[in-house]
């Protein structure tokens, strides 16, 4: 196997310092290799944003002096990174696109304007011509008259393409993408998640798609994670996650997916609520809400292997086909 | 931090609302007056100065600390009263003109924004040159100035409350007009009122001062403490403590009512000012 | 955007007739110009000859139709208290004092209170944060007559660092303008302090440090930019702050401007020139507003756009 360029180990984030505050992440654990597409699934509030944020130190203080484990990039810790060297990484290693693409651009700044200061990081040369290159690239008509407009001008989806252009201006090697299509339109969603797949290809870079869509990861990623509470609780190649869920979790999630070719009504959908951070439950924090848990499940279960790089975190990993 | 000046804010505005009510019977000297021999004492610690007199004496040999507490009596009833008036005045006008609507509205708001926009101070400065100085005109200069400000909030919040559903049930089982506003509209917009009336404290405060500053508010010999500080003006080199006092005195009610006010701000609109904590 | 200026223009020149109408008839209903005008132990030939000479003895409107007319041709009559002086030149010549008062607090003010405001947001939770915030309160809570007075005693009196009061050169305008400004600094920094929070938590902030930019960058060109925008928004309500304080503050300082003649023609009931007085620092009040938003739709894209 290649050395990953990305390499998470045991990665909790706190809010604060002391070992008794509240924990965002717990103990997460996870590979990206070059060229690879990881996706990260989970509900809102399971720490799956807080992740991909951690990865490039851009948590708020608060959570920041709370984050413990190690996120080694290419070899280097970036826990204990000095400010000047991390702020290298950004941008020019690692990249990130946001939700929002409404609030993530500067209101008041023209869009050249926000794409050349990523361009000019990039050592780029006739840093207009980069720019129009740059908005040809993601398919942003007349891009010269773009270039002088400011955001309000542009719709979501052209603005998440703006986004993707100022995240690709350093020629990143890994893209964090952060919900990129959650708040674009079904139809707009597609278009952006094929752009994606064409830059990704003509970048060569890897990528951590963050989701709560398994429609979006059946799409776009390699191999697929999913996150809970906080925990990774399953994780495989894609193929072998939708044929063979094991995790209760995994398999919830994916009958509630009505793009995939499993019909809905096979599971019950997942009563309850996902537990709050600081309201975990002890042991495998799914197991209130799991319909095979037992007395063991309070205790954390360890991560077995149940097929080909198919990692699971349960007491009961389930055989049934979906 | 928060709680602690808070409390600390509270216990400043029950000092003072204290002092007005009872101090007045409990100082030994008569605030209104003076002794000849007694002109200009320092404080208390000051050299020259004497117990019987803590905070000194001004130029017509008044006890300071006498005057600063009937001051207070006198700040707090043109308080209490300003915002009785503009209070109900204001909050008459904003909910009348939220609850009925259409043209009376818009000829009600203009009237409102011109109102916000004229320069406060002067305003009452003219208003006090067409009349002779006293309390009444007083209280009517500052309420005139100041009523804009409940009957902004009173509309937007009677816009707010109206279309709830308690509202429409009240009107359904058709309540009249009068005992909607007086039962459900009045006590629902209450608490947001509260806010700019706390406020407002310091704002007649310092409005009320600076008017006796100049001359044209309270009348003399009444001791206002922005009168008080202007006799001592002319003193400032040789007796500085006619001044500071009374001075201080309005900084700290003025203080505690504006984080009080913050306070009550934060609590009823969490939202509006989330990243102040 | 023309029919918004447009627009804000007729307000301006209504706000300006109300305020006419207002002064007007303040001065002639509830005032009674003739008695305050009228020397003791005058007689009634001489109050009617006063009435006469006033046009008092004609009907309010064509009263107030004269006074408007004589006005648009910059006649507001002459003063009373002053020799008989035009009252329009008389406010006119006091103009240049408070607008430079006026001016330099208010630069003073925006530069101290933008730097501060900014130093807060960033170093929140800080004892630094702390006491910036208490200066804010404090700021917020001195009268501004009391304020002058003790910095008069510690300044220039008790350290013989600046005159006590007067105009001259720039000593003169340290403790005016120092005094002036105080208020709108607390505001200020309040409010700048406010919006970075909110800026620095924003997306596109994030987004700019996602490009690897310097965090100095990152708070002064994405956050502070978009902070400043509220600051425009409140800078009318800090120039007219100020222009109304200024009748407080120059009268402390005894400084030659619109604010002193305020106080000096009402003391003396000296209507023309008040009236000249309360109307040009409404038309300053009007006309800071309509500068501002002009500055706002300056500097915020989204509403170039508009309208």
């Amino acid at each position: 196997m290649t050395e990953p360029l990305l390499s998470i180990r045991d990665l909790t984030v706190r809010v604060g310092r002391a070992d008794t505050a509240p924990a965002i992440l717990d103990g997460v654990s996870l590979d990206v290799a070059p060229g690879e597409t990881l996706g990260l699934v989970g509900e809102s509030g399971s720490g799956k944003s807080t992740l991909g944020t951690a990865v490039l130190r851009l948590l708020p203080p608060l959570l920041d002096a709370g984050t413990t484990g190690r996120i080694v990039w290419r070899g280097r810790d970036l826990l204990g990174l000095p400010r000047r060297a991390m702020r290298r990484i950004r941008g020019g290693e690692v990249s990130m696109i946001l939700q929002d693409p409404m609030s993530s651009l500067n209101p008041v700044q023209t869009i050249g304007a926000q794409l050349r200061e990523a361009l000019r990081r990039g050592g780029r040369g006739d840093l207009h011509a980069a720019a129009v290159a740059a908005l040809v690239e993601v398919n942003i008509p007349s891009p010269a008259e773009r270039l002088r407009g400011y955001p309000h001008q542009m719709s979501g989806g052209m603005r998440q393409r703006v986004v993707s252009a100022i995240g690709l201006a350093q020629d990143p090697h890994l893209l964090i993408c952060d919900e990129p299509t959650t708040a674009l339109d079904a139809t707009i969603q597609y278009q952006f998640l094929e752009l994606l797949k064409t830059l990704r290809a003509s970048h060569g870079m890897a990528m951590l798609f963050i989701t709560h869509d398994f429609g979006v990861v059946s799409r776009i990623c390699d191999r697929v994670a999913v996150m809970y509470a906080g925990r990774i609780v399953e994780t495989g190649p894609v193929r072998e996650i939708f044929a063979r869920p094991r995790h209760p979790y995994t398999r919830a999630l994916l009958a509630s997916v009505p793009s995939t070719d499993h019909a809905p009504d096979r599971l019950p959908v997942i009563e309850g609520q996902p537990p709050t951070v600081g309201n975990r439950p002890a042991g495998c924090p799914f197991h209130p809400r799991c319909a095979h848990a037992t007395d063991r499940c309070r205790t954390v279960p360890p991560e077995t292997v149940v097929g080909p790089s198919h990692l699971v975190r349960c007491w009961h990993p389930q055989e049934t086909p979906l | 931090m928060r709680n602690l000046s808070f409390n600390f804010a509270l216990g400043l505005l029950a000092l003072f609302v204290l002092t007005a009510l009872v101090g007045p019977y409990l100082v030994q000297h008569d605030p209104l007056q003076g002794s000849l021999r007694a002109r200009l004492d320092p404080p208390a610690w000051a050299e020259g100065g004497s117990a019987d007199h803590l905070l000194g004496t001004d130029r017509l040999g008044r006890d300071v600390l006498s005057r600063i507490v009937e001051g207070a009596r006198l700040s707090l009833a043109v308080c209490a009263v300003v915002i009785g008036v503009a209070g109900t005045v204001g909050t008459a006008i904003g909910t009348l003109s939220g609850y009925v609507g259409g043209w009376l509205d818009r000829i009600l708001m203009r009237l409102v924004d011109l109102a916000l926009s004229l320069p406060v101070i002067l305003l009452a400065l003219l208003l006090a040159a067409v009349s002779e100085p006293s309390f009444t005109n007083i209280i009517l200069v500052i309420s005139f100035v100041l009523w804009s400000q409940y009957a902004r909030m009173a509309r937007g919040e009677t816009l707010r409350v109206k279309n709830e559903d308690f509202v429409d049930l009240a009107r359904t089982s058709g309540l009249g007009h009068a005992r909607i506003i007086f039962r459900h509209i009045l006590p629902n917009i209450a608490p947001s009122l509260i806010v700019v009336a706390t406020l407002q404290v310091g704002v007649v405060i310092i409005l009320e001062s600076s008017l006796s500053f100049l001359g044209v508010g309270v009348p003399p010999p009444n001791p206002s403490w922005g009168a008080m500080v202007a006799d001592g003006r002319s003193y400032v080199v040789t007796a500085w403590w006619v001044s500071l006092f009374p001075g201080i005195a309005i900084l700290l009610v003025v203080m505690a009512v504006n984080i009080i006010g913050d306070a009550l701000t934060d609590r009823l609109n969490p939202g509006l000012r989330r990243n102040d904590g | 955007m023309a029919r918004l200026l447009a627009s804000r223009l007729i307000e301006a020149v209504a706000a300006l007739l109300l305020m006419s109408v207002l002064i007007f008839f303040l001065s002639r209903i509830i005032g009674d110009p003739v008695a305050l005008l009228l020397a003791d132990g005058a007689t009634e030939g001489d109050r009617q000859r006063l009435i006469a000479e006033l046009g008092l003895d004609r009907p309010l409107l064509q009263q107030y139709l004269t006074f408007i007319g004589n006005a648009l041709q910059g006649d507001f009559g002459r003063s009373v208290a002053a020799g008989n002086r035009d009252a329009f030149e008389m406010v006119m010549s006091r103009v240049p004092a408070s607008l430079g008062l006026a001016g330099v607090a208010l630069a003073f003010t925006l530069a101290v209170g933008i730097v501060l405001g900014v130093i807060a947001a960033v170093t929140r939770g800080t004892p630094f944060d702390v006491l910036m915030r208490l200066i804010a309160l404090l700021g917020q809570s001195i009268p501004s007559f009391w304020l002058g007075i003790i910095l008069i005693y510690l300044f220039s009196v008790h350290l013989g660092w600046l005159p006590t009061s007067g105009f001259g050169g720039w000593q003169y305008y340290v403790l005016p303008a120092l005094t002036l400004g105080l208020f709108t600094l607390a505001a200020v920094t309040r409010l700048v302090r406010a919006s970075m929070l909110d800026a620095l938590a924003s997306d596109y902030v994030k987004l700019a440090r996602i490009k690897g930019l310097a965090e100095a960058t990152v708070v002064l060109r994405h956050a502070l930019s978009n902070s400043l925008i509220p600051v425009v928004t409140f800078m009318g309500t800090f120039f007219a702050t100020m222009i109304t304080s200024a009748v407080v503050v120059e009268t402390v300082f005894a400084w030659p401007g619109i604010g002193r003649l305020a106080y000096e023609s009402i003391l003396s009931r000296d209507f023309p020139v008040i009236q000249v007085v309360v109307l040009v620092i409404t038309a300053f009040f009007i006309l800071a507003n309509l500068v501002v938003d002009l500055l706002y739709l300056a500097i915020d894209p989204r509403m170039r756009s508009r309208g």
